[in-house]
């Protein structure tokens, strides 16, 4: 099957020391049309670096092995002309701060013409027309051609990042952390927005570190781990059946309305550099059920149930899960 | 005087002017945090909350009105009185890198206070309580001599933490103290905060926009929009029964983190929305159930355990 988007054995090294340290190590992830995948992890753990491979845009002290291919086309080792011809048309990515992410100097109406006529032999104004129609269906007017940045919110911007993505209809959306910087009202809406383009048939691969973000909108989840997919499957098995550690602890430590004056299970110590990080499972240094077996190789994964898979030699089982919540 | 509250605010207000017009950032806030009671302030950016902090932690003057630290006008009081009064609460801000001084070591960032407000304590005296608060936060002795940009980011916001409370205030104020933060990190942080109200008898004033972790910190909460407060009361009851329609659309935004509850809203741009001037209540442009009267009295705050400023409260 060659739709959406395909991760496979993607590792990205950047030079330490004499040798090298691989900031992602062996991902691999799917994104299927009309599906939207939900990729959780703190700072650090490499999901941004995944995100930049995916398009190509990884610093050039990076190294990269392994494929990603957006139906079909392989980006990674690709020349720069066919990454040119494939971003925008074929994949496009969303980021965090749409402040920074378009142009101060140009209108939203001229950078969008820019990327349209980039991918299409059309003129100016068809483009303009193209460019309003996406637009509006990211909620926006055509007011908002002739709008600098600085003139809109960032709720409105975000949304014409988006509409700017979505210009050239691409088959794949990146949304890197799409809704940090925003409130939470507009969060709602935002996210609502790329619910409603994957039912329309894009692939959306969403990261955030919101666990309550994923639960909202996403259709399955993926939690990395320094640099590694340490979980991964349906989004209600994932989180009905939670069966690593460290997931389950990402849950419990996530603050809940309505739930008083309890105590948070916090997670002892912090993320591991990947330059750093301690041989075989990298969680085990803060987790509570770690024995001797974690320190050695690189632990496989397993498939516990129907679309679930984990890495740990030591899962959580159903019944164990909800007597430790 | 006996127990005089450790924070009194009186109508206090706030204007900036921008290049295209008077800012109203508070307008009329007025509240009082009991010894030994915590109040949250939550609304979204541009609400004013950041702006209620600076202006009672004296760091922006106010324009109008007073506030009260432990019963004394601190809000009109004279530099040396200013300084002297700063002694009774301390300040957590939400970027711990920006807040400490990178050129000193850990310890140094934390004794400042001492060295400000304890002018004839000994530099051996001033470590040791540095030393001693920093084990407090669950900070390990081997960070003393540390600059902060060898810290993480949950180790720094414990150092500003220690700096905060060395000087024992009764009052701390927290400005989005774990937003820069990881979940895992956020929670070590919010225990770390949990327990030191509990047995150092602290008040908070937590500023954030997080509902889900007002809760967790304080019993009251005040919730705002465009500089006045709508809505106020114990936190519980806020939100288990939210009487200003602002108040419930925050509630219903706050993505559930078990899917099965999920809620779609609607893709309306209300962003687009201006700030109104004049009077009138600022919500009704966004408000479902905005009616005539609302576009003609700026509707005031019924100064009740539970109090709302609406015209048509949900009932």
């Amino acid at each position: 099957m060659s739709q959406g988007l395909v991760i496979s054995d993607l590792t990205l090294e950047f030079a330490h020391g004499r040798g090298r340290a691989a900031a992602v190590d062996r991902c691999s992830l799917m994104v299927r049309s009309k599906e939207i995948l939900g990729l959780v992890g703190e700072s650090g753990s490499g999901k941004s670096l995944t995100a930049l491979a995916c398009l190509g845009l990884t610093p050039s002290n990076c190294r990269a092995s392994g494929s990603v291919r957006v139906n079909g086309d392989e980006i990674v080792g690709a020349f720069e002309a066919t990454l040119t011809n494939l971003r925008g048309r074929r994949i496009a990515m969303i980021f965090q701060n749409p402040m920074t992410a378009l142009n101060p100097y140009f209108t939203i109406g001229n950078q969008m013409v820019g990327v349209i006529r980039q991918h299409f032999p059309i003129d100016r104004s068809e483009a303009k027309q193209e460019a309003a129609a996406a637009l509006k269906q990211a909620g926006l007017t055509d007011v908002v051609l002739n709008r600098y940045p600085h003139q809109m919110s960032g709720g409105q911007l975000q949304r014409a990042m988006i509409a700017m993505a979505i210009a050239c209809k691409p088959e794949v959306l990146i949304a890197d952390e799409p809704t940090t910087a925003l409130d939470v009202t507009v969060q709602a809406r935002i996210l609502s927005l790329l619910r409603s383009l994957a039912d329309q048939g894009m692939g959306i691969l969403l990261i955030t570190h919101d666990l309550g973000v994923v639960a909202q909108v996403a259709d399955r989840v993926a939690v990395m781990y320094s640099g590694r997919i340490i979980e991964s499957g349906d989004l209600n098995q994932v989180f009905s059946a939670t069966a690593h550690p460290y997931s389950l602890g990402l849950m419990e430590a996530s603050p809940m309305m309505g739930m008083g004056r309890r105590k948070l299970r916090a997670i002892p110590g912090v993320v591991p550099d990947f330059r750093s990080r301690p041989a075989g499972c990298a969680f085990r240094d803060r987790c509570a059920q770690a024995q001797d077996v974690c320190a050695l190789g690189v632990v496989p994964q397993t498939e516990i149930a129907a679309e679930h898979q984990v890495r740990c030699h030591f899962p959580i089982r159903e019944s164990q899960g909800a007597e430790l919540k | 005087m006996t127990t005089a509250p450790p924070l009194k605010v009186e109508s206090i207000s706030k204007r900036y002017h921008a290049r295209h017009g008077t800012v109203y950032a508070l307008r009329d806030l007025s509240f009082e945090i009991r010894a030994g009671r915590s109040m949250s302030i939550v609304g979204e950016s541009g609400c004013g909350k950041t702006t209620a902090a600076y202006c009672i932690a004296g760091l922006q003057p106010v324009d109008a009105g007073t506030v009260y630290l432990a019963g004394e006008d601190f809000s009109g009081a004279t530099r040396v009185q200013q300084k002297r009064l700063r002694r009774d609460f301390g300040i957590v801000f939400q970027n711990p890198l920006s807040a400490l001084n990178p050129r000193m070591r850990i310890w140094q960032n934390v004794a400042e206070p001492l060295r400000v407000h304890e002018p004839n304590m000994g530099v051996s005296n001033r470590k040791q309580l540095a030393e001693s608060m920093l084990k407090r936060v669950g900070l390990g002795l081997q960070h003393l001599q540390a600059f902060p940009g060898e810290l993480s980011g949950g180790q720094l916001q414990r150092v500003v933490l220690a700096r905060a409370l060395i000087l024992n205030p009764k009052l701390v104020i927290l400005d989005e103290p774990t937003s820069a933060l990881d979940v895992s990190i956020q929670a070590q942080v919010l225990n770390l905060l949990q327990e030191l109200r509990d047995t150092l008898a602290l008040s908070y004033l937590f500023i954030t926009h997080n509902l889900a972790l007002v809760e967790v910190l304080t019993d009251d909460v005040m919730v705002m929009y465009a500089g006045r407060v709508v809505e106020s009361g114990p936190a519980d009851v806020v939100f288990a029964k939210p009487r200003h329609p602002y108040t419930r659309e925050l509630i219903q935004s706050i993505p559930d983190p078990s899917p099965g509850n999920r809620k779609m809203l609607g893709l309306n741009d209300y962003s687009a929305v201006q700030q109104i001037a004049g009077g009138g209540c600022a919500f009704r442009q966004r408000c479902s159930n905005a009616r005539a009267g609302c576009s003609e009295v700026i509707p005031p705050l019924d100064f009740q355990a539970h109090a709302v400023a609406c015209l048509y409260p949900i009932s």
